[in-house]
C-alpha cells in the first residue's frame, strides 16, 4: 500500500506517524469527516498529509475499513454489515484501542462506533475485577473507598436499591 | 494479550508496545469512554465507578439516561405489593441519577414504571430535567406493561403532564429546548391535545410520536405539510373522538386498544404502508366495522398490517354475542377492504381466557399479494385466575379454547368445566385443568359444529382429524383455485391452528415455509408462572400431525 505512484487529482497521500506513505483515493478518504474537510477547505491534495497520532500498522486497517465502505456504496448493507464483524473479530486490545483513537480523530464515524461498541461488549457481562485485570486498570481506591462508593451507587448493581 | 498477574510489579517498556500492561483504556480521552459508556446499559455503565478514581464520575456524563429495568419490572407487575415496596425505591433512584447527572445535554431519558398522579412531583421534575437538557428521545411509561396485557388494576388517578412544563416550553427558551425533540413517547400520562399538538408544531426534527393512555386526548390533528413524522402511534385514549391525519412523510400508524367511536381521518398519507390496529374484538364483524370506520385510510396502499385483538373471557352475554356476530359475518363479508398491495399479514391475539376465534380466512382472502402470514396468540390465565372478586358461577365457567372455532354449544358444558379452576392458588395455578377442558371442548365442538359448518358440495365421506379439519375450510375456496400467489411463509407463534395450516397448504401454490413456534403459549409477562411443557408438547405434536399432509416443496419448521 505504500505509494510511489505519483499522486493526481483523484488520489492523496497519507502519512502515517512512523513515516509510512499511504496513497488512497480520494472517495476513500472522504469516509473520514477530518479528510473531508481538509479537502473542503482547499488544501492541496497534492500534498502528503501527516497524521501524527496514527501509526502506519492501525492506519492500513483504518483505510482498509473506508475501502471497504467506500466501494460497497449503500446497496449492500448485509455485506457491510458481515464485513464489519469480521473486521474486528480477532483484533487484540491494543489495537483495538489504536483503531478508536483513530477513528475518533479521523472522525470516521461507522468505524468509531463498531470500534466503541466492540470494547464496551467486552465490559458489558463481566464483573469488575475481571474488567480491571483484561484493561490492567489499576484500582487506586482504598477498600473504604470502593466501599464507600460502591455503597453510594448500590442501586446500579442490584439493579436498583 | 498479557494479563496482570496480582501481586507483580507493572513495568511499563515501551509505549508502542500493545501488549505491555499500560492501563490503555483509562488513557483514553474522556469522550471516547463516555461514548464507550453511552454503549452499556445504563447500570452497568454506572457501576464502573468502582474500576478506579477516574472511573468515578464519567458515568454521569453519559447522555443516555435509561431507566428501563426489565428484569424488576416484570416480577412488580406481578405482584402489586411489590411495586408498592418498589416504587419509592425506584423514584429515589432517578432523582439521585439526575442530582449527579453532569452532562450538559442527554440524547435520551427514558422512564418505564408503573406511577401515577400521586408521584407527580417527582416526575415533574424529570420531565423538566429532560427538556432542559435538550433531550432528543424522551419516552415516559408509567405502566410499564404492554398493551393488550390488562395491567393490575391500581386506583391512583393517572399522572397529568404538568401545567407549569407545558407553559416553559411555550417560552422561547422552552422552544429551543424541544426544537431538537425526534422521539416523543407519552404512555399512560394525561395529555391534551393541544399540548401533543404543540410538539408536532414545534419540534422540526420530530420523527416518532406517540401518545398512550391519555384521557385527556379527544382530538388530535396530527397535520403538517412539512411534519417529519414518520411514524404515529396514538393508542388507547378512552375519550378520542377524532384524529386528523396529514402527514406526507407518515410510513406507519399504530392505534390500539382503539374506541367505537374513535374517528380517524387520514386525508394525506402517501407512504403510509406499515399500520397496526388493536381492538378488543370477538368477531371479524368488530374487525371490519373498525375498517369502514378507517375507510379514508387508503388500504390498498398498505405492505404490512398487525391487527392486535384481546380477546374477552367467556360469559353467558359474550357466547350469546359470539353466536350472533357469526350469524352476522356470513352476510358482510363483502365489506372487507381490499389489501391489494399486503405483503405481511400479522394476526396478534391476547385471549385472556376460553375463547374460540373467528374465521380468520375471510381476512386472508383480501389479501391476494401476501408473502407472509404470522397468527400469534397468547393465552393470559393469570390475569383471569387472580382477578378478585371471584365470578358467579356462570360466568365463571371458562375454558381455553384451543384453536377452536365457536361452537354454540360450548356453554353446555361450561359449568361443570369451571368448578376445577375456583381453588387454585395464585401462585401454583396450573392449567392441567384447561387442558382436559379443551379435550372435552373439542369433542363438543367436533360433535356439534358440523350442522353449522357444513361446507357445500363436500361429502361427510373423509375421515380422521385432518379430514375433518378440510371439511371444516373445504368451503372457502376449492383446492383447485389458488388465491395466494406468492405466498411464502406461514408462522404460527403461541399456538398451533390445524385447520389455518390446511388452509394454506390447499389456497398458496408458492408456499415453502409453515414455521410453528410453540415455547410460549402464553403472554409472556407471565412466563414464570404458566410456562408449561405439557402444552407446548401438545401444540407441537399437533404440528407434527401435519407434517404428513405437507405436498412437496413445503417446509415445516417446528421451533
Amino acid at each position: 500500500m505504500a505509494s510511489s505512484i505519483e499522486n493526481n487529482n483523484e488520489k492523496l497521500t497519507l502519512k502515517s506517524s512512523d513515516g509510512e506513505e499511504f496513497l488512497v483515493e480520494k472517495h476513500v478518504a472522504l469516509q473520514s469527516t477530518l479528510l473531508q474537510n481538509m479537502l473542503d477547505s482547499d488544501c492541496s491534495s497534492a500534498d502528503v498529509i501527516p497524521l501524527p497520532k496514527i501509526d502506519a500498522r492501525t492506519l492500513a486497517l483504518v483505510l482498509g475499513y473506508c475501502k471497504k465502505h467506500a466501494d460497497a456504496s449503500s446497496s449492500k448493507q448485509g455485506e457491510l454489515n458481515s464485513f464489519d464483524s469480521e473486521f474486528l473479530k480477532d483484533m487484540d486490545m491494543g489495537a483495538l484501542f489504536n483503531l478508536v483513537l483513530a477513528a475518533n480523530f479521523m472522525e470516521i464515524k461507522g468505524l468509531l462506533d463498531i470500534a466503541a461498541q466492540k470494547i464496551a461488549d467486552t465490559i458489558k457481562d463481566k464483573p469488575h475485577q475481571e474488567v480491571r485485570e483484561i484493561f490492567h486498570v489499576e484500582n487506586d481506591y482504598t477498600p473504604e473507598e470502593e466501599a464507600a462508593v460502591r455503597e453510594e451507587n448500590r442501586w446500579a448493581f442490584e439493579g436498583f436499591p | 494479550m498479557g494479563r496482570t498477574v496480582p501481586g507483580t510489579i507493572c513495568v511499563k517498556v515501551q509505549k508502542e508496545d500493545s501488549n505491555s500492561r499500560d492501563d490503555r483504556i483509562s488513557q483514553l480521552p474522556s469522550e471516547l469512554l463516555i461514548i464507550i459508556l453511552g454503549l452499556l446499559p445504563f447500570a452497568k455503565a454506572a457501576s464502573t465507578c468502582v474500576l478506579s478514581k477516574r472511573w468515578k464520575y464519567l458515568w454521569t456524563f453519559v447522555k443516555c439516561l435509561n431507566f428501563d429495568f426489565q428484569k424488576k419490572l416484570i416480577p412488580i407487575l406481578r405482584d402489586p405489593e411489590l411495586g408498592e415496596v418498589e416504587r419509592p425505591r425506584y423514584i429515589s433512584l432517578v432523582n439521585r441519577v439526575l442530582q449527579l447527572h453532569q452532562g450538559s445535554h442527554i440524547n435520551e431519558f427514558k422512564v418505564n414504571f408503573p406511577l401515577a398522579w400521586n408521584n407527580s412531583c417527582d416526575i415533574d421534575q424529570w420531565i423538566t430535567f429532560a427538556i432542559t437538557k435538550r433531550v432528543q428521545s424522551l419516552e415516559l411509561d408509567l405502566q410499564g406493561s404492554r398493551i393488550g396485557v390488562p395491567p393490575f388494576p391500581h386506583g391512583s388517578p393517572r399522572y397529568s403532564f404538568p401545567e407549569k412544563v407545558y407553559s416553559y416550553i411555550k417560552s422561547p427558551c422552552g422552544l429551543s429546548c424541544i426544537n431538537c425533540l425526534t422521539q416523543l413517547s407519552l404512555k399512560f400520562i394525561n395529555v391534551t391535545g393541544e399540548l401533543v399538538e404543540h410538539f408536532l408544531c414545534n419540534c422540526p426534527l420530530l420523527e416518532r410520536l406517540c401518545v398512550r393512555g391519555s384521557k385527556q386526548l379527544s382530538k388530535l390533528r396530527v397535520i403538517g405539510p412539512s411534519l417529519r413524522l414518520k411514524f404515529l402511534e396514538i393508542s388507547a385514549c378512552d375519550c378520542l373522538e377524532s384524529v386528523d391525519i396529514y402527514a406526507p412523510n407518515l410510513a406507519s400508524f399504530i392505534c390500539l386498544e382503539m374506541h367505537a367511536r374513535t374517528q380517524i381521518l387520514v386525508s394525506y398519507a402517501p407512504l403510509l404502508v406499515d399500520v397496526t390496529l388493536g381492538m378488543p374484538t370477538v368477531s371479524l364483524g368488530t374487525i371490519e366495522r373498525y375498517f369502514f370506520k378507517l375507510e379514508s385510510l387508503c388500504f390498498s396502499q398498505l405492505e404490512s398490517l398487525t391487527l392486535c385483538m384481546r380477546l374477552f373471557r367467556v360469559s353467558v352475554y359474550f357466547l350469546f354475542q359470539l353466536v350472533i356476530s357469526l350469524i352476522l359475518v356470513n352476510c358482510t363479508l363483502s365489506h372487507f377492504p381490499e389489501l391489494t398491495n399486503l405483503k405481511n399479514l400479522k394476526l396478534e391475539v391476547f385471549a385472556s381466557a376460553g375463547i374460540s376465534f373467528p374465521d380468520w380466512t375471510c381476512l386472508i382472502k383480501k389479501s391476494p399479494s401476501l408473502h407472509k402470514f404470522t397468527l400469534q396468540i397468547f393465552y393470559d390465565v393469570i390475569y383471569f385466575l387472580c382477578s378478585a372478586p371471584p365470578l358467579s358461577p356462570p360466568t365463571y365457567s371458562i375454558v381455553l379454547g384451543c384453536n377452536s372455532k365457536i361452537s354454540p354449544a360450548v356453554d353446555v358444558d361450561l359449568s361443570s368445566l369451571g368448578g376445577g379452576l375456583k381453588n387454585i392458588s395464585r401462585r401454583h395455578a396450573r392449567i392441567l385443568e384447561e387442558i382436559t377442558a379443551v379435550e372435552v371442548v373439542r369433542n363438543v365442538r367436533r360433535r356439534l359444529i358440523c350442522p353449522l359448518d357444513k361446507p357445500k358440495g363436500v361429502t361427510d365421506g373423509e375421515s380422521g382429524e385432518l379430514g375433518s379439519h378440510r371439511r371444516k375450510w373445504g368451503n372457502i375456496q376449492e383446492p383447485s383455485k389458488c388465491i395466494h400467489k406468492s405466498l411464502k411463509v406461514v408462522e404460527f407463534v403461541g399456538n398451533f391452528d390445524v385447520d389455518l395450516a390446511m388452509y394454506f397448504i390447499q389456497n398458496a401454490i408458492t408456499l415453502q415455509k409453515i414455521i410453528v413456534d410453540c415455547r410460549q403459549a402464553f403472554i409472556p409477562e407471565r412466563e414464570e408462572f404458566y410456562k408449561d411443557d405439557e402444552w407446548t408438547e401438545k401444540s407441537r405434536n399437533r404440528a407434527l400431525e401435519l407434517k404428513r399432509m405437507l405436498p412437496l416443496g413445503v417446509e415445516l419448521i417446528i421451533l
